[in-house]
């Protein structure tokens, strides 16, 4: 396990290689100095061990390293080093130097005695390396990391085995090479064309009367994407005539310098310089008339039609995981922020090219997706409520793949105060479809009134289900309300009189209401017992209920009626009410 | 000898110095090369030989040096950061001296103090109203290649790319085209071997941007194909610098890896852009798609590549020809116009390539001329009337450089060659004030 300190200053370190390859003087640049004062922070010394391939960091191996570790590993590597050592405390300026002289190819060093010697007389404060102690155990193929070693060492070779013109140990050296070391065929080739002029001719002509096409091709390719300006110096004109045949039919690797070789192959290869004159003809046969049309450039508006092609054809061609993860995000972030923005057709637009990552790699397309509805849905429902088309597409892509989540997103601050017609909208896209906010509502808050008031207007009988009674002992009055409001109809007259004592007058008038609607005897006598212990204000609301039915009216006239209403004081208030209500 | 020269040189030298003891055949070799140029810049001025440095800007004596403050930017910047304004070199050159400035720059020495090396002892300080059109042309110049460096950056180390600076970068660019088209070519035939990326980016930028207008783009798309272009390569940070600049040819794996950029910079633009950015990642991806869709990446259902994309291929592609790499030289501007003219209809747009060539001409802005006289002259007006060109003569019939550029009108028939700058070695854009 490699601790958090080592992860840490593997990265900075990473950074800080790309900071020194980037500047001519690194430690002038604040982004370089900030880093490698971060990097300087370290709380003791730190080790790395270069390996082959892979980066130790205090002898444990760093898990994923990036392309800049990676370079600076090979680098190290090849330089031989087997610890580089940071101490706390070194200097931007010196962190600067000891890249530079890690970046250099170890043969620039060779005659001050290699990296370390360097390091040591630079004086480098805090920054040490220390040496592989068992170089040949790595075998030659580390020996000859660098191109310029390798070159030596075949040039050493060749002379060995080319005893004489015409010999066919160099293609048979080739061949083997190819097979087995493809990483040395550059360094091989550079050996060819440092051989004396017969020599290559020989080779090449050998190589050209070759059955193994594959080979030619790879050699003559290596070739002509060699330094010309050396081919010019070192090839004869044979090799050089078999080169520009090559480049002529080749139309795969370096098609600019393919075409430069079929136009002129002599004077690439030779550099003639008195050219201008045949090329002043040849541009005239080429038959510009110096007419230019306008240019025919599709408007601004369309330059996000022509980037999410783009995105799409980075989900299809794209074949590695984690730059398909990397185009996902970018994906995300295009159409949060296209519906941040408000531009919900463009956000369409981005919305559908995810067809291509869905058809390519489904399981990242479905987590991508489910982050993006978490993040826009509010948003796009607010404007599908007002009716704007793309929002409602947008939705309706959006949806079907967690439409609970449609539902709990409106749970959010945001929508207070406007929440009304955002659930209206969804509610229109949800169609008939109410079990979504059943399931909804046990975890939504702010959003219950809004939810229980569109259930209501869609008057689905949901009155009895218990995730929505559950809203009758809500501490709060307006969700008892509208609870009540989309339950009122399945309760019974004793489950809706015990509201009769319900601390918010509002919750109280609706159950008279609804108790006067019902007008049972059960229910009038839920209303006359309301009545008698009622205050002076509410009991006009509950007589006036109360008058809304048959039963009611009896009830209130024989209020009205017999002595107790002319002789006592209850009797006299009962009566003017009475008559008030039934005027 | 040039001032030029002695840039080189020195650059050399304390690179050199910055890895070889002082006593190192390499190091006393850079060395001998530089008191040499010191030597010859001093007997042909007859005078001690003073190079200031204000703002990024280069001055000798009291001229600015425009080819050189781009050239040597950077070896510039590291000067300022030691605190230089000037470098005065005095007759007679001792070597002793130079070494003392050598291993003060590679921060191996303290600052020589008097001799024939003197710092900071009578500074050239240009006026604001100096501040030449040249210099505004060059200033954003150099900011294009700072944004597009930070961009590379990110894009390398993984953080989120910033679109602002590069977007800033490009609108500057846009203002040099409008202010001063001529110029914006000429400043596109600065190379850099070293450096190819940055230089080749904003050259492709600048191309861009003449093309289109050319071609009658209306200017609030300009945008859009000038940001594209400038990051038409951003993805190949993410690729192997060596695989990008090994001498050799490529194995098919590490084409295959470099086959990748299209794809990582239109992944890493996607990642950052809003509306206004979006053609940039479209350009980024399809910049290799050829016309006929037959480059890379391509993929089933593929289109054809969008108009701004075919437009920043064939830029990209004329200035990578007219560039050396270090797997083949640089091609001539006709040259390089020949085989894209080859390519019309099958790797590039016929109209883009007719376009390049209604813009440049056969002898662009910048291009190096050898004369029927054997003088080298360098071209500042591509479309002068009745087959003439307007030039400067750099060179004379023994092939020695002029003291000073001579404004001269040359036949085409008396054209006899084409040069790359290189060959010639003479560098186009330290011309720019000669544009008129």
């Amino acid at each position: 396990m490699v601790c958090v300190e080592c992860a840490e200053a593997a990265r900075l370190l990473g950074i800080a290689w790309v900071g020194a390859g980037l500047y001519p003087d690194p430690a002038s640049q604040d982004a370089f100095r900030r880093v490698a004062v971060e990097l300087a922070e370290l709380t003791d010394a730190i080790d790395f061990e270069p390996g082959p391939d892979e980066l130790r960091c205090r002898r444990e191996p760093l898990a994923d390293l990036g392309p800049a570790l990676r370079r600076l590993t090979a680098s190290a590597f090849a330089h031989q080093v087997s610890v580089i050592r940071l101490h706390p405390g070194f200097t931007p300026e010196h962190l600067a130097t000891f890249l530079k002289l890690l970046a250099l190819d170890p043969a620039a060093l060779e005659g001050i005695g290699g990296l370390a010697a360097a390091v040591r007389a630079r004086e480098l404060v805090g920054i040490e390396v220390a040496l592989q102690s068992a170089l040949s155990d790595a075998g030659p193929g580390v020996a000859a990391s660098s191109d310029s070693l390798a070159v030596s060492m075949l040039l050493a070779a060749l002379g060995e085995t080319l005893p004489s013109v015409g010999s066919a140990s160099y293609v048979e050296q080739f061949t083997e090479v190819v097979d087995s070391q493809p990483e040395q065929i550059a360094a091989y080739l550079e050996a060819f064309t440092r051989l004396e002029v017969p020599m290559q001719e020989a080779i090449i002509s050998r190589l050209m009367g070759e059955s193994a096409r594959e080979l030619q091709e790879l050699f003559l390719n290596q070739l002509a994407g060699h330094e010309l300006a050396a081919l010019g110096a070192t090839l004869g004109p044979q090799a050089a005539s078999f080169l520009a045949d090559y480049v002529e039919y080749s139309t795969g690797h370096r098609g600019i310098e393919a075409e430069a070789a079929v136009l002129d192959p002599s004077s690439l290869l030779t550099f003639r310089t008195e050219v201008a004159a045949r090329v002043n003809s040849r541009l005239q046969e080429l038959d510009f008339t110096g007419f230019v049309r306008g240019l025919e450039m599709p408007p601004k508006t369309e330059w996000a039609d022509a980037a999410q092609e783009t995105l799409r054809g980075l989900f299809l061609v794209e074949d590695r995981p984690d730059k398909r993860e990397r185009a996902a995000r970018a994906w995300t972030r295009l159409v949060s922020a296209s519906v941040r923005r408000g531009s919900f057709a463009e956000a369409v637009g981005w919305y559908e090219t995810g067809s291509a990552l869905r058809s390519t790699d489904p399981g990242t397309w479905e987590a991508e997706h489910t982050r993006l509805a978490g993040s826009v849905i509010p948003t796009v429902a607010l404007a599908a409520a007002g009716g704007l088309d793309p929002a409602r597409l947008l939705l309706d892509g959006l949806g079907p793949a967690d439409p609970l989540a449609v539902v709990t997103a409106l749970e959010s601050e945001e929508f207070d105060g406007k929440r009304e017609p955002i659930v209206a909208g969804v509610a229109r896209w949800l169609g008939d479809d109410v079990d979504v906010v059943l399931r909804a509502l046990p975890s939504l808050e702010r959003a219950v009134p809004a939810f229980l008031a569109m259930l209501k207007r869609l008057r689905v009988e949901v009155g009895s289900d218990e995730r929505v009674r559950a809203f009758l002992g809500d501490h709060r009055p307006e969700v008892r309300l509208a609870a009540l409001d989309v339950c009122g109809g399945s309760m019974s007259v004793a489950d809706l009189a015990a509201f009769l004592d319900d601390p918010a007058g509002q919750v109280r008038r609706h159950v008279h209401r609804a108790l006067a609607q019902d007008a049972s005897p059960e229910a009038i006598g839920a209303l006359a017992h309301a009545l008698a212990g009622a205050s002076e204000e509410e009991r006009l609301t509950i007589a006036s209920a109360l008058a809304k039915s048959t039963g009611g009216v009896a009830y209130l006239r024989s209020l009205a009626k017999g002595w107790r209403a002319s002789l006592t004081a209850t009797g006299r208030a009962n009566r003017d009410l009475v008559a008030k209500v039934l005027r | 000898m040039s001032l030029r020269d002695i840039f080189v040189s020195l650059k050399a030298a304390v690179g050199a110095v910055g890895l070889y003891d002082v006593g190192h055949p390499l190091v006393t070799g850079a060395m001998g090369r530089l008191d040499a140029a010191i030597a010859g810049v001093i007997a042909e001025i007859e005078e001690p030989a003073v190079v200031s440095f204000f703002d990024e800007r280069v001055f000798f004596r009291r001229d600015l040096r425009s080819h050189e403050s781009l050239e040597f930017v950077d070896f510039v910047r590291l000067l300022e950061s030691k605190g230089i304004e000037s470098l005065s070199f005095v007759p007679p050159p001792r070597t002793e001296d130079t070494v003392d400035l050598v291993l003060f720059l590679a921060g191996l020495g303290d600052p020589p103090v008097g001799g024939s090396v003197v710092l900071n002892e009578s500074p050239f300080t240009p006026d604001d109203d100096d501040q030449s059109q040249a210099d505004v042309f060059r200033a954003r110049y150099l900011a294009a290649m700072d944004a597009l460096r930070s961009a590379i950056y990110a894009v390398q180390t993984g953080e989120q790319l910033d679109l602002t600076m590069t977007t800033w970068a490009v609108q500057g660019l846009l203002e040099t085209a409008v202010d001063d088209p001529a110029a914006a070519i000429l400043l596109s035939t600065l190379k850099s071997h070293d450096q190819y990326t940055f230089y080749h980016s904003v050259n492709v930028a600048v191309l861009s941007i003449a093309l289109a207008r050319a071609g009658g783009i209306p200017e609030a798309m300009m945008e859009g194909i000038a940001l594209g272009a400038l990051l038409h390569d951003i993805g190949k940070a993410k690729v192997d610098s060596l695989l990008l600049n090994k001498p050799g040819g490529l194995s098919e794996s590490e084409w295959t890896e470099v086959r990748l950029h299209p794809q990582e910079g239109a992944l890493s633009i996607l990642g950052a852009a809003g509306p206004a950015q979006y053609l940039a990642a479209v350009v980024a991806f399809e910049h290799h798609a050829g016309y006929q869709r037959d480059g890379y990446p391509n993929y089933d259902g593929a289109r054809t590549p969008h108009p701004a994309s075919r437009l920043v291929s064939v830029a990209d592609v004329y200035d990578a020809i007219t560039t050396r790499r270090s797997y083949r030289r640089a091609e001539t501007p006709t040259r390089a116009q020949l085989i894209l003219r080859r390519g019309a209809g099958t790797q590039f747009d016929p109209d883009m390539v007719d376009l390049l060539h209604f813009v440049l001409t056969a002898y662009p802005i910048g291009s190096v001329l050898k004369l029927a006289g054997g003088e080298i002259a360098v071209v500042t007006n591509s479309k002068a009337p009745e087959n003439h060109l307007g030039c400067v003569l750099v060179k004379g019939k023994d092939g020695a450089l002029l003291p000073e550029p001579q404004p001269i009108v040359v036949s085409i028939d008396h054209v006899v060659d084409q040069l790359s700058p290189e060959s010639a070695d003479v560098q186009p854009a330290a011309f720019i004030e000669q544009i008129r």
